[in-house]
């Protein structure tokens, strides 16, 4: 079990990281979120059917309960850092300041469909809602990020 | 096809994920037999983060409909519809404007004023120190002779005010009562509005004010003869979300997005788009350039199938659709004899940045709240305890049927065994009637991926209080197991 563990954690590492990354734009809290995730996936490796699933699904609410946990409860990330890495347009980081001023549900489901690239259906089970609400939430973020981005259509 | 925002978006995400910092950029650290040794921070209890399944209620369907006038902007300023309704007899009745608190029954039941006749509704509430009873149909003054009338105009038409009723009841105090007998014979048409407690001009003045606010049974139907308050006369949908409560089939899980001049909706399998205009003398929602927005109907993915509910589409369809507003609610298509949906308004939802755990306001009390509190606890818990055979559960939910039937698929889903180490605890309950409940609950587990916090809705069935279906069936629903409504 330890080695497919080990090959799953090696294989499952960077996307979870970069998952909860997006979600909370803070590399501490992304790194807890990850590991407290891989934990506890760990005793039931072999029960769990969908781990990729179960993983993601921890992360995404590992992020949302600490948010909570530090009282935002709309927690949107911490102002973004100029990086250099940043394209000479600002409309990148723009847009990224809209997503990060998103409630929390509506950019977990824009990050899991527009980075992760899941299935309706795949978002509703990891976020906890039914399909319609997920392409409701994807339609509301969608034009808030418009209303925001009077540039973006 | 992608939008260019999406797009965008999809890059950006792109690049930013990799602005992430990996721990271990070069490789995750070899494990040992031991477990995984992680140094954590001191946390305040259980870190719960929720699974693609188990149970995850944020809907709040049932409870949602009865936020009156705390509704949020996305709810539809309708009025007038009555904020408080009050039931329980042949002739339940609402009262617009402000919730007011009414008691079931006479202000002295021990010593009541007037004799209660078989079906009528009887309710008080106080307003200062006036006390103001409400009889629908109205109490019946068989000897009119000799007492002061005034002959009043209320909107709804000509009515009378008795203005010497003699000192009696409990209290011994003289009363003022309008009097509305329009000379129907529908058994609700009438109603009397008694108030004691102040000087007679004060008296007077608040029964009338009270009577222009009584609605009557024909106006909490949709589309009743006479409907009073209810309708879409002065319906705003712009900027309104909907649920999907129930339909002519069965329940559905559905929502309904108006914007200012588009509306979207999804099938259950996709989400689809019109233009909308409300044609108000004709009653009809005009819906035009209905088009796919997003999704798509097809085979069951490997996530559980892709539900499709046809009734939407037989109702939402381009053209005229028969639109009703009544007690909050919409009715769409030809309620309730063909196929029709009906939709309660989404309140303060977390996507919206709203706490999706604030209960309501307190609405109209039931007879006994402390009773009444303890049932809904005892419904909850009771539901929530798998050490206790289903069969004997199920009386604790509204709908026992539909209820065993779920929870029976459950047993079957890979979720079970994470369901039955879950310990339910209540935490409030808030009754926004003498009939309905909002509930806030946790689901304490072990395992991390079971989301701690909800909110559902209890309600009064047949005497007792009950865990709401519509509760239970979300919880089902995140399983893969959907309610089958017509048990």
């Amino acid at each position: 079990m330890d080695e497919d563990f080990a090959a799953f954690y090696r294989d499952a590492y960077p996307g979870a990281v970069r998952l909860a990354w997006l979600l909370t734009h803070d590399h501490a809290t992304a790194e807890d979120v990850v590991q407290d995730a891989f934990v506890r996936l760990r005793p039931r490796f072999d029960e769990v059917a969908h781990r990729a699933a179960y993983l993601r699904t921890a992360i995404v609410n590992g992020c949302r309960d600490r948010a909570r946990s530090a009282g935002r409860a709309d927690a949107g990330w911490r102002r973004l850092r100029v990086v250099t890495e940043v394209t000479s347009t600002d409309k990148p980081s723009e847009l990224l300041d809209a997503v990060g001023h998103l409630p929390y549900k509506q950019r977990a489901v824009l990050v899991l469909r527009y980075w992760a690239d899941l299935r309706e259906g795949e978002i509703a089970e990891i976020v906890g809602v039914r399909p319609a609400t997920v392409r409701s939430i994807t339609a509301r973020a969608l034009e808030r990020l418009r209303k925001e981005l009077p540039d973006e259509h | 096809m992608s939008t260019d925002l999406e797009q965008r978006l999809r890059e950006a995400l792109h690049e930013d994920a990799e602005r992430a910092r990996l721990l271990n950029p070069n490789g995750p650290p070899s494990f040992d037999v031991a477990p995984l040794v992680v140094e954590h921070r001191r946390r305040r209890g259980l870190r719960l983060v929720a699974v693609a399944a188990v149970i995850a209620l944020i809907a709040l369907v049932g409870a949602l409909t009865m936020l009156e006038d705390e509704q949020s902007v996305d709810t539809v300023p309708v009025t007038p519809v009555p904020s408080t309704v009050v039931t329980g007899s042949d002739c339940s009745f609402g009262v617009s404007g402000d919730p007011v608190a009414m008691q079931p029954g006479p202000v002295d039941p021990a010593a009541p004023r007037f004799d209660t006749e078989p079906g009528q509704g009887v309710a008080h509430t106080t307003i200062g120190s006036q006390v103001v009873e409400v009889r629908v149909p109205g109490f019946l003054l068989h000897e009119p002779d000799g007492w002061r009338m005034e002959d009043i105009d209320l909107a709804r038409g000509p009515a009378k005010v008795w203005l010497d009723g003699p000192a009696s009841g409990q209290a011994n105090k003289p009363f003022v009562q309008v009097r509305y007998f329009p000379g129907s014979a529908e058994p609700c048409s009438s109603f009397t509005v008694t108030v004691d407690g102040g000087s007679e001009a004060e008296n007077r003045q608040t029964a009338i004010d009270f009577a222009e606010r009584i609605v009557l049974p024909a106006g909490l139907e949709p589309g009743g003869a006479g409907a009073e308050g209810a309708g879409i006369g002065e319906l705003e949908l712009a900027d309104t979300h909907w649920t999907f409560i129930e339909t002519s089939v069965g329940a559905v899980e559905s929502v309904m997005d108006f914007g200012a001049t588009t509306v979207e909706w999804d099938t259950g399998c996709e989400r689809l788009g019109a233009s909308y205009e409300l044609d108000l003398d004709d009653g009809s929602l005009i819906l035009t350039n209905v088009a796919n927005v997003s999704g798509t109907c097809g085979p069951p993915t490997t996530f559980g199938s892709t539900e499709h509910y046809p009734v939407i589409d037989a109702v939402l369809r381009e053209g005229r659709v028969p639109i009703k507003l009544a007690d909050g609610r919409l009715y769409l298509g030809d309620h309730p004899d063909g196929d029709y949906v009906v939709l309660g308004p989404s309140g303060p939802s977390e996507e919206e940045g709203a706490d999706p755990l604030v209960l309501p306001e307190p609405g109209e009390q039931p007879a006994d709240p402390a009773v009444a509190e303890e049932q809904v606890r005892a419904a909850f818990l009771r539901l929530g305890d798998t050490s206790i055979p289903a069969e004997e559960r199920a009386a604790s939910s509204e709908r026992p049927g539909v209820w065993l039937d779920a929870a029976h698929a459950v047993t079957s889903t890979q979720y079970w065994d994470i369901i039955q180490g879950i310990r339910e605890q209540v935490d409030e309950v808030v009754f926004v009637s003498p009939t309905r409940a909002a509930v806030r609950f946790q689901l304490v587990s072990e395992d991390p991926i079971v989301p701690r916090d909800h909110i559902g809705e209890a309600v009064l069935v047949d005497g007792r209080w009950r865990m709401a279906i519509a509760t239970s069936c979300e919880l089902f629903s995140l399983t893969g197991v959907s309610c089958d409504m017509s048990l």
